[in-house]
């Protein structure tokens, strides 16, 4: 386009561009896939085959071919990404036409868009009384469609730019100069940015860089929020099995040291308590990580492992199906007494039953995600930390650029994202949501004490996307009972019933908190996911945005998400 | 730490009833047949079949996990929206005269949500899919003794 007019610009089919875009994204993701693919398949050739002329030929083509393969990626991914944003652009370029040319003709004008000239009927000057007020508003909408063309000229002047500097070399192709390998003190400056900072530097690399950070820093990059899914999941089963690996050598280097001990040197005592000591906490995060393993075992190819940590308490991220693809996904926090190696089996059950049920609502399988969040310490059965509200306070801004991070990975299709969390994990969305900033499009809640504040439009804009479900024997989200059972509690106990009560603010499946209370047909405080269950089928109306379906007991249901 | 306490035990008092002894394959197979026969009544074919076993939990959620199981049926039914309604409502009818108790009956529009327990313990439950292309259905099973005993565990 030499010169855009506002013909050319009327008549341009974005919707082709955007497919065109899709078509150089999707071979952006296909050669990203294969080099993953000749990565992995290759990069034991030079141990196994070492020595000898034809092996190191052999292992420099490898490096060329992987490197030339990679160093495809990059460019086919800039021409992708700067299609789909000049079929944007474009598009939002001419919806502003058409508004300015329908104002104009409103207010008598008329546009041109051939030509881009607007007149004005000789009747307007003589009935204005002022023809000069008449020329200047012609001459404004005229310098609207100049400033509209200009900046549509820009871009595709910046796309055609894209698009040739991101062709491959005639003669080199894109060459089999590998790309410098990322280093650990990059890996941590991204800690610090923003989750969409971080993918959009994540798409920068190529795939034998990705792999290569994977491979040398996986722990760095399990937990970096804007990195996708899929490649957390590499990262993050790497950290598993080789911290699994270790924790088994450490054990059994302390057992024998033990054993070796009580045989020859039964007296050490101190060295018996020391390795007995040191023996029981590597079994102790050993049985946390066989947890996940276990769970991750049982769920198969749709489970992606999207942190895991076991040192401390231990922390760990599961998610049933690809957040970066659903079409529906659903991030959970669990609450009070959560452990990693007491409950990440069970949890992730009640992801997969919430999974299960909202898949079904959908023609085509694999578009729901539901993640099991436990990436805050969860307060303990052994104290007093849930009657208080520091768990959840360190929780919140984790919960937060986490749901920020899989808005920035997940792919240009819609995306249905709904903050879920049970007992005190509900105030860990809580104190995400109150910041303003948790890009959900749904809260929901299930026997929470309470959410920190008391009304539900200081969680979301619309509260009537905030959903909140109550046994009415849940001991927790029904505060009566609370302070019936601290009754119980000689001296602190109505002291600890006020406390717990005050200290979360109202439950919001009260009605005076603004949110839509659903119907819970299952008992207590632990069974919201009994598979026959309409607390569970519930659950997944308002995960697969079918509000009008969601039987409520009191609240104003939103229209129900367009398929 | 009473306060926990008194928070965990809450609502877990239940026990074992006794149930009828089948295996895993065998009570699948009855949520197979169970399903085929809605299917039939709905006027067409089982896809995206998926038969889970879960643990039985008693009316005030204490988990049956000494081998009391039952097992979930998903399925689709393949069904243009327009029929969704009218299908519900006839096959509500035939629900109705043998003998089974109606838990839900809702139409919004073209979609179509119906539930029933039948006189021997099945829940049956009929959902309109959100492109309405479809009728879900979910076959639950009453409750089963494993004839080996041991937990049961879903999705293994």
């Amino acid at each position: 386009m030499s010169e855009v007019t506002l013909r050319m610009l009327f008549d341009v089919d974005t919707d082709a561009i955007g497919r065109r875009a899709d078509g150089w994204l999707r071979m952006a993701g296909s050669i990203d896939d294969a080099c993953e693919e000749l990565i992995r398949v290759s990069r034991d050739l030079e141990h196994v085959w070492p020595d000898g002329p034809a092996a190191e030929a052999a292992a420099a083509r490898g490096h060329d071919l992987r490197s030339e393969a990679s160093n495809a990626y990059p460019p086919c991914r800039r021409i992708g990404d700067a299609l789909r944003l000049h079929a944007d652009t474009l598009r939002g370029l001419q919806g502003r036409v058409q508004g300015i040319a329908a104002e104009a003709s409103g207010r008598g004008f008329s546009v041109d868009v051939t030509t881009g000239t607007v007149t004005a009927p000789s009747r307007m000057f003589t009935e204005s009384g002022s023809p000069q007020i008449v020329a200047q508003q012609i001459a404004a909408y005229v310098n609207e469609f100049r400033a509209i063309l200009a900046q549509a000229a820009e871009s595709d002047a910046s796309t055609a730019d894209a698009i040739s500097v991101n062709l491959p070399d005639a003669t080199a192709g894109f060459g089999t100069l590998g790309l410098p390998p990322v280093d650990e003190a990059t890996l941590r400056d991204q800690q610090g940015r923003t989750p969409k900072e971080v993918n959009g530097w994540w798409r920068t690399l190529t795939p034998e860089q990705q792999e290569q950070a994977i491979r040398d820093f996986p722990e760095l990059v399990g937990w970096l929020d804007g990195v996708p899914s899929t490649d957390r999941d590499v990262a993050n089963r790497l950290v598993l099995t080789t911290r699994m690996d270790a924790l088994r050598s450490d054990a059994d280097a302390h057992a024998r040291r033990l054993a070796d001990l009580l045989m020859n040197d039964p007296r050490n005592r101190f060295e018996i308590q020391r390795e007995t000591e040191a023996m029981n906490a590597a079994q102790s995060q050993l049985d946390k990580l066989a947890e996940v393993d276990k769970a991750l075992q049982r769920l198969g190819p749709p489970g992606l492992l999207l942190g895991v940590d076991g040192s401390g308490d231990g922390r760990v991220v599961i998610a049933v199906g690809d957040p970066d693809t659903a079409l529906h996904t659903g991030v959970w926090v669990p609450g009070l007494g959560t452990t990693m190696e007491g409950n990440t089996v069970d949890n992730v059950k009640r992801m997969q039953t919430v999974n299960a049920a909202t898949d079904l609502y959908l023609d085509q399988p694999g578009q729901v995600s539901t993640v099991y969040w436990l990436g805050y310490d969860a307060p303990d059965l052994n104290n007093f930390s849930v009657v208080g509200e520091g768990r959840s306070e360190q929780g919140g801004p984790s919960y937060l650029h986490f749901m920020e991070g899989l808005r920035a990975t997940h792919d240009t299709g819609p995306s249905h994202l709904v903050a879920m969390g049970h007992s005190y994990g509900s105030t860990v969305v809580a104190e995400a949501a109150l910041t303003g900033r948790l890009p959900v499009d749904d809260i929901m809640v299930q026997g929470s004490p309470g959410m920190h504040t008391d009304h539900a439009s200081d969680l979301m804009a619309d509260p009537r996307h905030v959903w909140a479900g109550s046994a009415g024997n849940d001991p927790v989200s029904e505060t009566s009972n609370v302070t019936k059972y601290t009754q119980l509690v000689p001296i602190a106990g109505p002291f600890i019933g006020d406390a717990y009560d005050d200290g979360h603010g109202v439950s919001p499946h009260e009605a005076a908190f603004g949110a839509n209370q659903y119907v819970v047909d299952t008992s207590g405080h632990t069974h919201y996911w009994e598979q026959d269950s309409e607390s569970v089928n519930n659950q997944a109306r308002v995960l697969v945005g079918q509000y009008s379906r969601v039987g409520t007991v009191h609240g104003s249901p939103p229209p129900d998400v367009v398929p | 730490m009473m306060l926990v306490t008194a928070l965990a035990v809450a609502g877990c008092d239940g026990g074992k009833d006794d149930v009828e002894t089948k295996t895993i394959d065998d009570a699948k197979a009855v949520v197979q047949a169970r399903a085929e026969s809605v299917a039939g009544q709905l006027g067409g074919v089982l896809t995206r079949p998926s038969l889970l076993d879960a643990p039985c939990t008693g009316r005030r959620g204490e988990s049956g996990g000494d081998g009391v199981y039952f097992i979930q049926g998903g399925y689709q039914v393949a069904l243009p929206a327009a029929e969704h309604v009218a299908t519900a409502a006839r096959v509500r009818d035939e629900w109705k005269a043998a003998g089974w108790t109606i838990t839900d009956n809702r139409t919004i529009g073209t979609t179509a949500i119906l539930a029933a327990t039948t006189p021997d313990e099945f829940k049956v439950h009929l959902e309109s899919t959100v492109q309405g292309s479809a009728l879900a259905l979910l076959v639950y099973s009453p409750c089963y003794g494993s004839p080996s005993g041991g937990n049961h565990a879903a999705w293994q």
